[in-house]
């Protein structure tokens, strides 16, 4: 499936308009579904998602197991990780299990990471042609 | 032959910079937003659910 890179605006003179790798997908934990739309992170190590998300899936989100991650500033904060299923929207058979770190954060809503999303779909990145494509795995 | 999605376009979303949304499932409406997802009551299982980051610079996520 190929998925044109969505369009946003930003309040800076330099960069008024980010394209970013973005997609449609849906969690599940249980019953319980939320759609939403994530943004790929190739260097993100593992997929991370706001804990917001777990109040809606009905997870109690610091069940999981404790860890740290840390971003380029270098702060530490606590992920735990607990495991949901994703799936990419509009692209048959790409349900999986996945173990994600739901973190508290006021910047990051959904990072699809190296564990959880690069380990279980093909992913082929054209920025110059402002497009990704995302394959299941045989 | 492959598939290709629509392409899908956020920049509406810049008005609503630190607000939880939910949009249309084509994307193209914003159905209700809030501070935190309890203000967008049940209108969550009609939608898409987003967190809008600030929109002041580009995004890198460099405090989690």
């Amino acid at each position: 499936m190929i998925v044109p890179y969505t369009r946003r605006k930003l309040r800076n003179s330099q960069y008024p308009i980010a394209l970013r790798p973005e997609l449609g997908i849906e969690l599940f934990y249980g019953s319980r579904s939320v759609s939403t739309i994530g943004h790929i992170d190739t260097g993100a190590d593992h997929t991370l998602i706001n804990k917001e998300f777990a109040k809606q899936l009905g997870l109690d989100w610091k069940s999981g197991v404790k860890t740290k991650s840390i971003g380029i500033v270098g702060n530490p904060v606590d992920v735990y990780l607990n495991e949901i299923e994703l799936e990419v929207a509009r692209l048959p058979g790409s349900r999986y299990k996945i173990v994600a770190g739901f973190i508290e954060s006021r910047n990051v809503a959904i990072l699809l990471g190296q564990v959880g999303f690069f380990d279980n779909l093909k992913i082929t990145f054209e920025r110059s042609k402002n497009r990704f494509e995302i394959e299941t795995i045989k | 032959m492959r598939n290709t999605v629509e392409p899908i376009d956020l920049t509406m979303l810049q008005d609503y910079e630190g607000k939880w949304v939910v949009l249309s499932k084509d994307y193209k409406k914003v159905l209700a937003f809030g501070d935190s997802i309890a203000e967008l009551g049940n209108t969550v299982s009609k939608g898409v659910m987003m967190m809008v980051p600030e929109t002041e610079g580009t995004f890198i996520p460099t405090s989690l």
